[in-house]
């Protein structure tokens, strides 16, 4: 019951960022459900007289036979294909789906991941203060230092290209801005009351942290978690625009395979990356509107 | 005072040296090396020396390029040849990569200057106007403008861009060459206006955000109903009153604004292919060249830190409200 009152009263207040938050759930609801529903996988391609082929029904000699350019290459929407065909004959709404698939997966883990890390680091480094704090803050300093792009190429080449590693990557240039954010309420619990009430009661470092700060950042936690989301999202368009990520359908790897073609089928490019930016301005409007909620010191920062 | 800045300055020397040896001990983690990609290649794309098996060249290569050496010994030349060697030798091309950088920097200076410029042009007029337009249609629709502008990746922009030259015809997309924009401006400015919109237009967008809401709250000042109350002309009140004390603040966000044009170019230059900086850095990862990696990463970390305390600095001048350390 709570949470439809709190919602209902969300919806109405934060009209834009709920505009927002239906896109991001459109985006995540389709990632993860998508791949099921499409009717086509994310390989198959099509010939012009029968839009549903399917090369693993076909047989192998027949196809040697197949003229390749009876192939739907680069075709317009149909029905059977509602955004047309890419360059090899694959359905292109289908490798959207799957785009938008890995799009969300990194996206939401490397923001979970270095929120998490974030935040252990950020308390440590706010509560004890002192040498512990001023080497945590240099070694942050200096990962912030590094262009994000260039620390991002520099991550993802040090293993074989694949999902994993573009999330460690991610949630490696994420952590610095979550533990500045969750450091500097650090210093404000620190100096609470209730902090110095467990102190005196002989409360442990350790517990004082892990028990009544931690709870009191989960608020900053999850504003920094949204709103970086969009911007995960983002750099990792950029890896596959740059084909530095993982392989297999990606929404920047597809605006960049439509550069070749834009005089002729100018909706690769333009449909992959519409996605791009529909899904981080969705996340981006949620972050937004959840800071204004959740974190009012922060409040008029933003739009 | 003073002792702030010496202290300042003392930190980031660490904050350096830190980022020095994370770069350095993450090229080493890098699978493959130099050697090995160049030995391969000579094997399999022919011209390799007779009598020579591809163990004993790609040992011969290893050992020219100093990959044997242990790594505490790899280290201490590599902090040796940045002071001595301007900052080491490429392995692809043998000159010094403070030559390489001196080679590509002014593409990358032309692409971050052009950006720049559509930044502000964007910035200060749609955030002013946003601003004394609060809550009308015109704002609404700017700051949509803003948040999209935010949320489009630059290399979409770029491909929308050249998807209008294409339909119109207004550019030559063809540019052959590197022309330079002080040799030939015109093929140069063509090369390059396409990429600085698509880089400028974001980073635009972001200041016009921080420079709307910092108006919004000086615009509610004394002083400026004060001046307003003198009579001055609504075009002086904003220009010379309220702008003045808005974009102090927005000064803060110009340490992240430069690093996000570095990264930005990376990608952008590949794209069009602009051998700055970006695209060096992209050529030189994946063939593995580790001294030219390093020292890109070493200067473009040390030019985003020098930024951020020049801010720091400036920001200390102009706002008298700020003082560090009590006494002064």
């Amino acid at each position: 019951m709570l949470v439809f009152t709190s919602l209902a009263w969300f919806a109405r207040r934060k009209k834009l960022a709920t505009i927002g938050a239906v896109f991001a759930a459109a985006v995540v609801v389709v990632g993860v459900f998508g791949p099921y529903v499409a009717p086509y996988g994310d390989d198959d391609v099509f010939s012009e007289e029968n839009p549903h082929y399917d090369p693993d029904n076909e047989d192998p000699t027949n196809l040697q036979a197949s003229n390749p350019t009876r192939l739907a290459l680069l075709s317009g929407p149909s029905w059977e294909h509602p955004l047309g065909t890419d360059e090899f004959g694959r359905d292109l709404l289908t490798r959207m789906v799957h785009g938008a698939r890995l799009s969300v997966t990194v996206g939401v883990s490397a923001s979970a991941v270095a929120a998490m890390i974030g935040a252990v680091i950020g308390i440590i480094s706010g509560y004890l203060g002192g040498t512990v704090d001023l080497a945590i803050q240099r070694i942050i300093d200096a990962l912030l230092a590094i262009p994000a792009l260039v620390l991002l190429l520099l991550l993802v080449q040090t293993g074989e290209p694949s999902t994993q590693l573009t999330i460690v990557a991610l949630a490696v240039l994420g952590v610095g801005p979550v533990t500045r954010l969750v450091r500097s309420a650090t210093l404000v619990l620190r100096a609470e009351v209730f902090v110095e009430a467990a102190r005196s009661i002989g409360a442990g470092q350790g517990r004082i942290m892990g028990r009544h700060i931690a709870p009191n950042v989960v608020g900053p936690m999850i504003v920094i978690f949204s709103a970086s989301i969009g911007t995960n999202i983002l750099a990792e368009a950029g890896l596959s625009f740059l084909n530095l990520s993982v392989p297999g359908p990606s929404w920047g790897g597809m605006v960049a395979d439509g550069r070749a073609f834009l005089d002729s089928k100018p909706m690769m490019s333009l449909a992959a990356g519409g996605a791009i930016t529909l899904a981080v301005l969705g996340f981006n409007l949620l972050g937004d509107g959840l800071r204004d909620v959740l974190d009012p010191r922060q409040r008029g920062s933003g739009l | 005072m003073t002792n702030y800045v010496i202290r300042r300055v003392l930190l980031n020397v660490a904050v350096i040296w830190l980022v020095m040896t994370f770069v350095f001990v993450t090229v080493r983690i890098l699978p493959g090396d130099y050697a090995a990609a160049q030995v391969s290649e000579r094997y399999f794309g022919g011209g390799a020396a007779a009598g020579e098996s591809p163990e004993e060249a790609l040992e011969k290569a290893r050992e020219r390029l100093g990959l044997n050496d242990s790594i505490p010994v790899q280290y201490a030349k590599y902090v040796r040849s940045l002071v001595t060697d301007d900052l080491g030798t490429s392995f692809a091309t043998g000159r010094s990569v403070l030559a390489e950088i001196r080679h590509a920097l002014p593409y990358t200076i032309q692409l971050g200057t052009m950006s720049m410029i559509v930044g502000v042009l964007v910035a200060l007029p749609v955030g002013i106007i946003s601003a004394i337009r609060q809550d009308s249609l015109l704002d609404g629709v700017l700051r949509l403008f803003a948040i999209g502008a935010l949320a489009a990746p630059s290399f979409w922009t770029a491909t929308i861009g050249t998807l209008v030259v294409l339909e119109y015809g207004i550019l030559e997309l063809n540019i052959v060459g590197n022309p330079g924009i002080w040799e030939d401006p015109w093929p140069s400015f063509q090369l390059f206006i396409i990429p600085a919109v698509a880089g400028g237009v974001s980073s635009g967008a972001l200041v016009m955000r921080m420079l709307r809401s910092q108006l919004l709250d000086v615009l509610r000042q004394d002083y400026v109903r004060t001046a307003q109350a003198k009579g001055l002309r609504a075009r002086t009140v904003i220009l010379r009153h309220a702008l003045r004390n808005a974009l102090i603040p927005v000064l803060t966000v110009l340490g992240f604004v430069f690093a996000t044009l570095v990264s930005g170019s990376v990608i952008l230059e590949a794209m069009f292919n602009i051998p700055g900086m970006g695209q060096m850095m992209i050529v030189s990862l994946r063939s593995r060249d580790v001294p030219v990696v390093q020292g890109l990463a070493l200067v473009l970390a040390t030019g985003v830190v020098v930024v951020n305390l020049l801010v720091d600095l400036v920001y200390l001048q102009v706002d008298p409200r700020i003082s560090v350390g009590g006494a002064e």
